[in-house]
């Protein structure tokens, strides 16, 4: 140590000792309202303070490219180029003091860098320079602090041991908000999945939110088809994508076909390794694959399926990029929503195929006891028939009866007809549908010329589509129109509105009111059995059938008018949802500009 | 002649008519009790459809039957399926049920047929009846 080092040292009341400087930067990262970039920015200048220094910067990890980038900058001197400066990591000589650091995970400091071999030079003024790895808690390098001085032997021990401190309490902060933001993305994903109804759409959802809190190269969900025993490919991000429904696994086959039959996670940093790889569909080359997590998704009572992500290998030994159990957890934890609401989805088709077959059960008996009636009739008919037959009769006598029988098949075919209808009214043939359109063509085709009642359309503007059988529809709505025509024949009121049933515009209401007699109290529970008619000639669809396709497109109809003021009915339909995403890019950019 | 549907009363009317008999029409067990308790004299026979407002129609029709005249006959029409209700209707009294949709059977000439049955029980009862009758008044006017 030369002379003019050791009195520097002596000399120099080393401010770091001071527990002034600590307890502001401690205090800045743990502030909640201030973002982490502007927390690094304000400790890298108090930092740079507290070490006397010229120039300060902070380089971040960048792991897709192995590279360094500069993120913070303090002191003089920096511009436009230097500040996107981004340093290749390496351990060998003349790459740098930064790069050195970030290879090598330890601090490193000198006094002199022309005499240094891993110096190179980005500011004509510098003598001193020392950096500190900012290391997380699973000794992976998240970025570098570098300090600079134009005084010689300016960084001593201290300095040293003071920016590491910093560096740790960094790492921890890092550590926070990634757990904060995973936190954050399985909150939202339970939030939001309630509303999907599609699986498609929950897929990409779920992916999307776990690209947001953990980086990694690809992922694909596997679902189990049980029937087969075979787990097949509904969605994945990168290569694997062409293959969706067409890539297998067979239980048991594979690390994915392991996790299935087992039920349980596997982590590997070598899967080629794993006894139970085959390198049946891998979204990367296997060889460059460098860490997996398979997990279960789990249903109540069984495997539903397999979520995967894999990261490629990483060239660069200072960054470890296998998963950490942390990872896992997280990991973990998406798939158990997934499975909850992949579950809620199975159910939600058992109660609906529950209810169908009450309905079925309702309709079948009572079709049953109609039928039975009108042949019952026709046979009466065909006594009459029989006993005429015997004696001298006249075409007179016969025409009656003749007329009689006509009545009963029609009235049998009929019967006969909407039963098909019922049966009929579930297979839908559906395509995106504007309910606007299809309630306009039903009230131009349903409504007649000369009427005395006066229709009010009040349909809004701005109303998303609808995944729907168009032509089953617009009967159901020309029904209801004819229905309020025919009750009030001495001239009235139709009208008929839609609207969404919330912001979210996920449902759509519609609404048929008109001023008639209204259903009366003790029926209200009966117009949409089957066969159930208050009018004399029912020729048409009947309310059953028409519950029947509205509930097939998983929709609601009530009846909520007041008996004497009129009828009300209420179809609420489910819309075609993408936009849940656009919706939540809005929210996204309106949280940073807030930055 | 009880039923809610209208061609079924007019065909066992017309059926019954026929056979010379005078028949009068109910839609439902509300209107056959305002009819029965009406009526004077008493309904000799009532042909009931069991399933109306309720399930339990036909029986409510018998009762009413029977609360009028205890020896009005009551016949009960069922469909497939509804045997047990018929059987706790003979057990209640009826004189027998029919079903509506036997395959093959023409349940209009079974049904005047057993409407002839009933009628026969009908006047022997009140046969009965009036001969009790006459002893009692005999043997309480030897009394005195």
């Amino acid at each position: 140590m030369s002379e003019a080092q050791s009195a520097g040292r002596e000399n120099h009341v080393c401010p770091v000792a001071s527990t002034g400087v600590f307890s502001c930067i401690s205090r800045l990262l743990l502030s909640h309202d201030r973002s982490l970039n502007d927390i690094l920015d304000a400790i890298l200048v108090e930092a740079m303070k507290a070490v006397e220094a010229d120039r300060a910067f902070i380089a971040l990890a960048d792991y897709e490219h192995g590279e360094l980038a500069v993120r913070f900058t303090a002191g003089e001197g920096w511009n436009e180029q230097n500040t996107a400066l981004r340093l290749k990591v390496s351990q060998k000589t003349g790459k740098g003091i930064t790069s050195h650091v970030a290879a090598t995970g330890r601090p490193y400091r000198t006094g002199d860098v022309t005499t240094d071999p891993y110096y190179i030079s980005h500011f004509d003024d510098v003598r001193s320079e020392v950096a500190v790895p900012v290391v997380n808690a699973y000794g992976r390098v998240e970025g570098v602090i570098n300090m600079e001085s134009a005084r010689a032997d300016a960084f001593s021990e201290q300095h040293e041991e003071f920016l590491l401190a910093v560096a740790n309490l960094v790492a921890l902060r890092i550590l926070a908000d990634q757990q904060e933001k995973r936190q954050a993305a399985l909150v939202s994903l339970g939030r939001e999945l309630a509303r999907f109804s599609r699986s498609a759409d929950v897929f990409r959802k779920v992916m999307d939110l776990v690209a947001s809190a953990i980086s990694f190269q690809d992922c694909s969900i596997f679902l189990l088809n049980p029937e087969e025993n075979v787990l097949v490919l509904e969605a994945s991000r990168g290569r694997l994508g062409e293959q969706v429904h067409q890539a297998r696994y067979r239980v048991g086959e594979g690390i994915t076909g392991w996790v299935a039959q087992n039920g349980k996670p596997v982590r590997t940093r070598d899967p080629r390794n794993d006894p139970r790889w085959r390198g049946l569909h891998e979204e990367l080359a296997p060889e460059t694959v460098g860490g997996l997590i398979a997990v279960p998704i789990m249903g109540y009572d069984r495997v539903l399926g397999v979520f995967r992500v894999l990261r490629r290998r990483s060239e660069y030994a200072w960054v470890p990029n296998d998963f950490t159990q942390d990872d896992e957890d997280f990991i973990v934890a998406t798939a158990s929503i997934l499975g909850a609401v992949l579950d809620s989805f199975e159910l939600v088709k058992r109660v609906i195929a529950a209810e169908r077959m009450a309905a079925w059960g309702e309709m079948s008996a009572r079709s049953a006891h109609m039928i039975g009636n009108r042949v019952f009739a026709i046979k009466g008919d065909l006594n009459e028939l029989r006993h005429l037959s015997r004696q001298e009769c006249s075409a007179e006598k016969l025409a009656p009866v003749i007329e009689s029988l006509e009545k009963g098949i029609f009235r049998l075919e009929e019967i006969l007809a909407e039963f098909r209808e019922f049966v009929v009214a579930t297979k839908l043939n559906t395509n995106p549908v504007s309910l606007n359109e299809l309630l306009e063509e039903a009230v131009r085709e349903s409504f007649p010329r000369n009427s005395g009642v006066r229709l009010e359309l009040d349909l809004h503007p701005d109303l998303p589509l609808v995944e729907a059988d168009a032509s089953k529809l617009r009967r159901c709505f020309s029904e209801l129109v004819e229905n309020s025509i025919n009750f009030q024949q001495e001239g009235g009121v139709l009208r008929v509105s839609t609207e969404p049933v919330d912001s979210d515009k996920d449902r759509i209401r519609i609404v048929f009111e008109d001023r008639g007699p209204g259903i009366p109290e003790e029926n209200k529970k009966l117009i949409f059995r089957p066969f159930f008619s208050t009018r004399s000639k029912g020729m048409g669809l009947g309310l059953s059938i028409v519950k029947g396709i509205i509930d097939a497109h998983r929709g609601t109809i009530r009846e909520t008018g007041e008996e004497g003021e009129g009828a009300r009915f209420e179809i609420i339909l489910p819309a075609i949802t993408d936009t849940p995403d656009a919706a939540e890019t809005k929210a996204e950019r309106r949280d940073q500009t807030g930055d | 002649m009880v039923d809610d549907e209208e061609a079924v009363r007019t065909a066992v009317r017309r059926r019954l008519e026929r056979e010379g008999h005078t028949v009068d029409e109910a839609e439902n067990e509300a209107d056959a009790a305002a009819k029965i308790q009406a009526s004077d004299p008493s309904y000799d026979i009532v042909v009931t459809d069991m399933v109306m407002n309720s399930e339990q129609g036909g029986v409510e029709v018998l009762k009413s039957a029977v609360g009028r005249d205890i020896f009005t006959e009551v016949i009960v029409l069922t469909a497939y399926g509804n045997v047990a209700n018929a059987v706790e209707c003979m057990k209640l009294g009826a004189f027998d049920y029919v079903e509506k949709n036997i395959p093959g059977v023409d349940v209009y000439d079974l049904l005047a047929m057993k409407v002839e049955q009933a009628l026969q029980r009908r006047r022997a009862a009140l046969a009965t009846l009036r001969r009790a009758d006459q002893i009692l008044k005999v043997t309480s006017r030897s009394a005195e």
